[in-house]
């Protein structure tokens, strides 16, 4: 039998664990050293294998697999049936509304310097600055303006002065709601409805409804009252 | 389908304790076996076994009564196993694991020929010695270990095959051939 054939025949027997042919391929084994080197791994593993077998530790798992099925189980029950923490989505609230609050501040105090800037360094066309620093041998005071030139800085300046309240009542409503959050967390074991978590955020909402209308009212006056054609926004 | 086996899965789909601990204690050699034998390490291994039967309780409803338990729940284990080999290439080999190669060099200090073949077994190719251990420990066919590893027969014959010459090998190398020789000839 060449070496083909017997390797084939011995893996077949490997593997269906038929060992009916084991006699007649031993003694094919000496055929060739080829044929003895297969057969001589076949026995190395025919004895290393049984003694393998008997190294497997004996263990007895059942109670920690049972403790850990009943930890699992007890975590997700308590996953499940946990309260909402009130902390991260309501600090989350407050930290929306500060922002907002805080951009509209901002934008607004920046109108504020964006027009007090034009209203010095701009000048209206075909009228004179109202101040250039310049002293001129002109008799005439340089600041005389002309009537429309006086109406539109008076806008401005009314403009100014709405944002610059609105800014000033944000910063004090932000105080007060602030001081509408509890500083305590509500305790994690209660499966009550959140009623503490309710009551101060209506609070804040209340206490920022006046800011709410006021800035509408600003945005309102702002958009409505300046010509667009005479700024730069 | 396997009666016995549905009715194990549905008492312990029912929550019924004792028939938990008969479901791990029928199963746990077997997949402590294949655990130990692919890790190398006895409390990696018991704590895979853990996370075996925690997983397969928790996914208990999805078994498919026409398949056996016993090669389901294999092949869970060689998955964990797998996974667990895959993040522990990424870390430090444990100092226990560590000791037991270093010992396990010499074959003056260690003539164990169970261990000796332990120590082989633990260079072979993770899907090599996944396939040895199957074929060798759990006795499945090369059917059976193909639906398990999800390979094609053919694959896992060969895979077969070749693991043992690389045991072979190995045990010539560290020179545990010469009394098969001498009982060959």
């Amino acid at each position: 039998m060449n070496l083909v054939d017997f390797q084939s025949r011995l893996e077949t027997m490997i593997e269906t664990r038929n060992f009916d042919q084991r006699s007649r391929l031993e003694q094919l084994a000496t055929s060739s050293p080829e044929h003895q080197r297969l057969w001589e791994d076949f026995l190395i593993l025919e004895t290393a294998v049984p003694a393998w077998q008997q190294t497997l530790p004996e263990i007895d798992l059942v109670d920690e697999v049972l403790a850990q099925l009943a930890a699992s189980h007890f975590s997700e029950r308590e996953e499940m049936h946990a309260p909402r923490t009130p902390v991260a989505h309501t600090g989350s609230r407050v930290r929306q509304w500060a922002a907002s609050l805080l951009v509209v501040a901002v934008l607004l105090i920046a109108i504020t310097v964006k027009f007090s800037g034009n209203q010095v360094e701009k000048t209206v066309p075909g009228t004179m600055p109202a101040f250039t620093g310049v002293a001129t041998d002109s008799p005439v005071p340089a600041v005389a303006q002309s009537p429309p030139q006086r109406s539109f800085n008076q806008l401005l300046k009314n403009a100014g002065a709405a944002s610059w309240g609105l800014a000033q009542s944000t910063a004090g409503t932000m105080t007060e709601a602030v001081s509408l959050v509890p500083v305590a967390a509500p305790q994690p074991e209660t499966t009550e409805p959140l009623t503490r978590e309710s009551n101060w955020v209506d609070d804040i909402n209340m206490e920022m409804q006046p800011i709410k209308d006021q800035i509408s009212h600003a945005w309102n006056f702002i958009i409505h009252s300046v010509p667009e054609e005479s700024t730069n926004i | 389908m396997n009666e016995d086996d549905a009715a194990q899965v549905r008492s312990c789909l029912d929550g019924n304790t004792e028939a938990m601990r008969a479901f791990v204690a029928r199963f746990q050699s077997s997949i402590f076996g294949l655990c130990y034998r692919m890790l190398g390490h006895r409390q990696d291994a018991e704590d895979v076994v853990q996370e075996v039967f925690v997983r397969a309780f928790r996914s208990l409803h999805q078994w498919d009564p026409n398949r056996t338990l016993k090669p389901w729940l294999l092949t869970i284990a060689a998955n964990r196993c797998r996974t667990f080999l895959s993040k522990r290439s990424r870390r430090p080999v444990p100092s226990e694991f560590a000791a037991d190669l270093a010992v396990s060099q010499s074959v003056e200090e260690l003539q164990d020929l169970g261990e000796e073949l332990q120590n082989a077994i633990s260079m072979l190719r993770d899907d090599h010695r996944t396939c040895f251990i199957l074929f060798h420990q759990e006795n499945l066919s090369c059917q059976e270990i193909g639906d398990i590893l999800e390979r094609p027969e053919g694959t896992i014959k060969t895979w077969l095959h070749r693991s043992r010459q690389e045991l072979a090998a190995n045990l010539r190398q560290r020179g545990i051939v010469p009394e098969v020789r001498h009982e060959s000839r």
